[in-house]
């Protein structure tokens, strides 16, 4: 529901970057989003798309997404599982719920790439 | 020209989490407990701050946060009950962020505060993924939204440290079963206390406010 938002923030936050890295503009940009989150990456790559050709995004901008599930092990029966519906966080073989869980909420930029800002780009 | 690859790996909520990281510091500093009171739209938050501050305000100084997109009108019900209220219009926003909690936490004296409750903007889905700062979440969840809700929208109550089943008196004429609900949070590995409640005829209301103030005062 807020992707656009979101979308905003991360560009705010690579501009910065892109500042103070010398990078005139932005090529592409990993981020990696966990499914528990309620962060729809269809949504983020829309907002990505409708932001592009706009500082600091290249016109040819690329976004890579990265969605992960959450590992479990299960306490229990020493079961290692992927989460794959967030609404069972149980062990598939022996039901237990007495389970470790690692990762799935993941929200960050891993990282971008961007085009060096020449001297001459710098006069214009 | 070259490209350079820059390796971030800094949190998207980066801005949220510096303005929670403030505020808690703030709460630790001013021994604040903080409640973020979380639900669909029209499930009975208002109603259970009103019923449930005739039980807190005589045992603790409390201040209420409401967010809506428009009006005041939750404020103005909860005005006059012994707590400051503070309506946040967030215009649009789907949920309260931590730096607009820290934009209304400046008008309070929060020195003379035990307790804030934040009631969020009603929406299942996003307030889930941005904390303020709060010791507590709690969800809301009436008889009438279904008893499904629970697996629909897992994030926000596997994150709920209390789940208050509200408008339990009409639980005859919606069909909610509420041993379904128990066994969607425990398969969500949740281990939230679950009150049972009729905030309008105040049934359970004492429960659920007996909880809370023990939570304030264990961590007071």
């Amino acid at each position: 529901m807020h992707e656009t938002a979101l979308m905003y923030d991360i560009l705010r936050t690579l501009e910065a970057s892109a500042e103070e890295n010398n990078i005139e503009e932005i090529t592409e940009l990993k981020l990696v989003i966990g499914s528990l989150s309620s962060i729809l990456p269809d949504a983020l790559r829309f907002a990505f798309d409708s932001f592009k050709g706009s500082p600091p995004l290249a016109k040819d901008a690329v976004l890579e997404i990265e969605e992960r599930k959450p590992e479990a092990l299960c306490k229990s029966c020493g079961c290692s599982f992927t989460i794959e519906d967030p609404w069972k966080f149980f062990c598939p073989q022996c039901g237990g719920a007495d389970i470790k869980i690692d990762g799935g909420e993941e929200l960050y930029i891993e990282y971008y790439k961007g085009r060096e800002r020449t001297v001459d780009s710098k006069e214009n | 020209m070259t490209v350079k690859k820059i390796d971030l790996n800094t949190s998207i909520l980066a801005n949220n989490e510096m303005w929670a990281k403030r505020n808690r510091e703030l709460f630790d500093a001013e021994g604040i407990f903080a409640v973020n009171l979380m639900s669909s739209p029209g499930s009975g938050k208002t109603t259970i701050l009103e019923k449930s501050l005739d039980y807190l305000t005589p045992q603790l100084k409390l201040g209420i946060i409401v967010g809506d997109i428009a009006t005041t009108e939750d404020a103005n019900r909860l005005k006059g009950q012994g707590a400051p209220v503070v309506q946040i219009n967030t215009h649009g926003a789907c949920h309260l962020d931590a730096q607009m909690i820290s934009g209304a936490l400046s008008s309070f004296n929060l020195k003379e505060l035990d307790l804030l409750i934040v009631e969020n903007v009603g929406n299942l889905v996003c307030p889930a993924d941005f904390s303020f700062g709060e010791d507590l979440k709690v969800a809301v969840l009436s008889t009438p939204e279904g008893n499904d809700k629970v697996r629909k929208y897992p994030e926000m109550f596997r994150k709920s440290h209390a789940v208050l089943i509200n408008k339990i008196d009409l639980i005859s004429f919606v069909d909610f079963d509420l041993n379904r609900v128990e066994e969607d949070l425990k398969n969500l590995g949740s281990r939230a206390e679950i009150f049972p409640m009729a905030a309008k005829t105040g049934q359970g209301v004492d429960v659920w406010c007996q909880w809370l103030i023990r939570q304030v005062r264990k961590t007071g």
